[in-house]
């Protein structure tokens, strides 16, 4: 999800339809599965023919088909660009862009790969996926092309992202984190501090909607899908409460209730819009461009978009570590996206020719730049070029601290039941502690039989 | 179906022999590979389905194998409250939405059947709307018209009549107004489908019975009450079962506007069997309920009110 960044949602129901048109289909317990549920419920109506498949099979250059979320800065496509130049007559990639909503590009490609499709070759995602692809063995391990001594160039928590069971399955590309977005000419009019703790972000946010400087005060992920667990995280950590590992998250369920209270609070208290329980990072990013929002919480990309042209915050923008309840720490929510081969690609060395030129230095602080997220390589995000365009960077990451999502082969389930729990939260439809104790006992239950 | 149409003139020369007659036997030859295809593609992976269902089998985890486990996943399911609630809300859904794509799609196909210059521009731009994918229009009404700052309507009810809703009014926050939202955005889609049914069906009516209902002095609406509607019950019929069995159906609408805030039977069906990776019996249990559900609606539809779908 961290790559929604447009005015749009994306049309997602084209991948059944999709799935037919893989090359490759062996006959697996997908196909079985998908063959019955089908014909009951009547899904592949749903089927809108979108994505091209075309692979090139001829002599010339390796075609190496690369899966990415949706780009609208354009980035993406010039690198890709600048490695076909380079590779001319050897290798070309040929971008295929996906669902804009992690969910369903994680459906698409899992079922893709579990029916044993060659495309695509490589495919970014979100660093949740390698526990639930490596897991299931749909991703070529890359161990003997990524060296440890190449590897200590990234930041340590994106590689330790891609291996499972000691082996490495791919490659960090970005790094993601939540962090606060705030209104710097705003706080200065009414003499504001920037805020520390999520109380001192609510009395502001509904003080400058009382004074009808800003239509809303807080805007942040609350609709029913991925995004909402990695927000609700943040604030179950920040009041010192874990959902994982199974033993903490036992003994703090009181501190996450409170996190999740103090979530509901800012609908309540009116510091949010009701409507928050339908944001994804779209209308979140949408509403804090467009200067209705005083507050926000997002990944990194937005930061770019408040500076591109047709932003109403231009140069109005600060930019902060994530808030806690009094006497705990911040933390972000660790996301990120890597870069990991089809275990069934013809082609995995030119694969890896491309994942490698993706994370070389002159991509990593191209993709910084033009594309504003903190990369995984070290030195990349330390280099002028990157603190120039990214001016936030060196003092957000210098006080961050990182909450993971739980790590687990049926990740998936743990999420949806997060989702509707926190959701209920939010709606008010069920109290914090039970959403606690519901989330605790799945996540036991998960990995008691689900290891 | 098509096997008694195939036989029904053939078995009446049946006599002369003992069983089949040669011609029978060369009829049944030639639809075999329709029944053969409808069984493979559509009769087994019901079955199939349906024993799913009844097991515990994932298959994400094949190692865990597969047991009978009788109704336990029905039992299961039917604690589930969110998809008791998926019921509730599938159904007032289908209700609702059909009920006004009826009276909108017959005010539309009566007009429609009028003599009026630019008929077949209004009947060409009428099914602009059905011409759209589902995915799509539900996308477009999601952020254009419900969505609080995007769209057109919280702001326009909000400047047009003051204190109707608030200025921080979100139509798909709320369960109530996200159904409502949905079904005003299937009407829009599909009454232009049930328009084009029911057109369809007034073109059969002979003009003379409107002539002999005017010599009689019938006034407008009695020779709609007396000779449109008895007349066009054939279609009215076959329309609402379509419109039924898809409304009855839906999943893109939900998918894409409500999320998994407010599911359908066939979202809750989805995400069992298909995001989930250790719910699949209850996913299969969830659709072959939606099975079920098709099969009563038909059978209301045929049985209760004489539905004749191979004729129409």
């Amino acid at each position: 999800m961290h790559f929604i960044r447009f005015y749009h949602d994306p049309l997602t129901c084209g991948r059944i339809a999709f799935l037919w048109r893989q090359e490759t289909v062996k006959k697996s317990a997908f196909v079985r599965r998908f063959l019955s549920a089908a014909a009951v419920t009547g899904l592949v109506a749903t089927g809108s023919l979108t994505a091209a498949h075309q692979t090139a099979r001829a002599a010339g250059p390796v075609t190496i088909i690369f899966w990415n979320g949706p780009d609208t800065t354009g980035t993406v496509p010039t690198l890709i660009k600048n490695f076909n130049n380079m590779e001319k007559g050897k290798i070309k990639v040929v971008l295929q862009t996906q669902s804009a909503t992690t969910d369903n590009y994680f459906t698409t490609i899992q079922r893709g790969l579990h029916a044993g499709s060659t495309t695509p070759d490589v495919f970014a995602g979100d660093v949740i996926w390698p526990a639930q692809l490596a897991g299931q063995n749909l991703v070529l391990p890359v161990d003997k092309y990524f060296s440890k001594s190449e590897q200590s160039k990234y930041i340590p928590g994106t590689i330790q992202d891609v291996q499972y069971k000691g082996h490495i399955y791919g490659a960090p590309w970005f790094t993601d984190f939540g962090m606060i977005y705030y209104r710097k000419d705003l706080l200065q009019k009414y003499h504001m501090a920037v805020p520390t703790t999520w109380e001192q972000l609510q009395s502001e946010a509904k003080t400058l909607v009382a004074k009808k400087a800003v239509k809303e005060g807080f805007v942040f992920q609350g609709a029913q899908y991925e995004g909402l667990v990695c927000d609700a995280l943040e604030y179950i950590r920040g009041a010192g409460g874990y959902v994982y590992p199974v033993n903490k998250a036992n003994s703090t369920q009181a501190q996450a209730a409170k996190g999740l209270q103090t979530m509901a609070s800012m609908i309540t208290s009116g510091a949010s819009p009701k409507a928050v329980t339908t944001y994804q990072e779209s209308q979140t990013n949408n509403d804090f461009v467009d200067g209705l929002a005083a507050f926000a919480r997002n990944w990194p990309y937005m930061w770019a978009n408040a500076q591109a042209k047709g932003s109403k915050v231009i140069g109005k923008v600060g930019v902060t570590n994530m808030l806690h309840e009094p006497g705990q720490q911040g933390y972000s929510t660790l996301g990120g996206w890597w870069l990991g081969i089809n275990k069934n690609s013809k082609n995995p060395d030119a694969s890896w020719t491309f994942i490698n030129y993706l994370i070389s230095m002159s991509a990593q602080q191209y993709w910084a730049i033009h594309g504003g997220h903190a990369v995984a390589m070290i030195a990349a995000n330390k280099s002028d070029s990157v603190v120039k365009a990214l001016p936030w960077l060196p003092s957000v990451t210098k006080n961050l601290n990182l909450v993971p999502r739980p790590t687990s082969p049926v990740y998936n389930d743990i999420s949806l039941e997060m989702q509707k729990d926190f959701h209920g939260v939010l709606a008010g439809s069920m109290s914090a502690s039970a959403a606690v104790k519901s989330t605790d006992s799945f996540i036991q239950m998960a990995e008691a039989r689900f290891k | 179906m098509s096997v008694q149409q195939v036989t029904q003139p053939l078995s009446r020369q049946k006599p002369r022999g003992e069983g089949l007659s040669e011609e029978a036997r060369v009829g049944y030859l030639f639809v075999a590979p329709a029944i053969i295809l409808v069984v493979v593609i559509a009769f087994w992976p019901i079955v199939q389905s349906i024993w799913f269902s009844l097991t515990n089998y994932l298959p994400d985890y094949p190692q865990y194998g597969s047991s009978f486990v009788g109704l336990q996943n029905y039992g299961k399911l039917f604690q589930d409250v969110t998809f008791t609630g998926s019921i509730g809300w599938t159904v007032l859904f289908t209700v609702v939405s059909v009920a006004l794509e009826f009276v909108l799609g017959l005010l539309f196909a009566i007009v429609m059947n009028q003599k009026f210059y630019g008929r077949s521009l209004v009947r060409a731009a009428v099914l602009v709307p059905w011409a759209f994918p589902t995915v799509i229009s539900a996308v477009v009404w999601k952020n254009l018209i419900w969505q609080n700052n995007t769209g057109a309507i919280p702001g326009f009810l909000h400047a047009i009549v003051p204190g109707l809703v608030p200025s921080d009014w979100a139509p798909l926050a709320s369960s109530s107004s996200l159904i409502a939202a949905m079904i005003v955005t299937d009407v829009w889609k599909t009454a232009p489908y049930m328009a084009l049914l029911l057109l369809a069906g007034l073109q059969v009516i002979s003009s003379e019975v409107y002539e002999a209902g005017r010599v009689d002095g019938a006034s407008v609406m009695q020779r709609f009450w007396r000779i449109t509607l008895p007349l066009l019950k054939p279609a009215i019929v076959v329309a609402l079962l379509f419109r039924t069995l898809d409304a009855f159906r839906a999943f893109d609408i939900f998918f894409v506007i409500a999320g998994s805030a407010l599911q359908s039977m066939s979202l809750y069906a989805y995400n069992n069997i298909i995001v989930s990776a250790i719910n699949f019996p209850l996913g299969t249990a969830a659709a072959v309920c939606i099975f079920i559900g098709t099969i009563i609606i038909s059978v209301i539809y045929v049985r209760g009110f004489g539905a004749q779908i191979v004729s129409a």
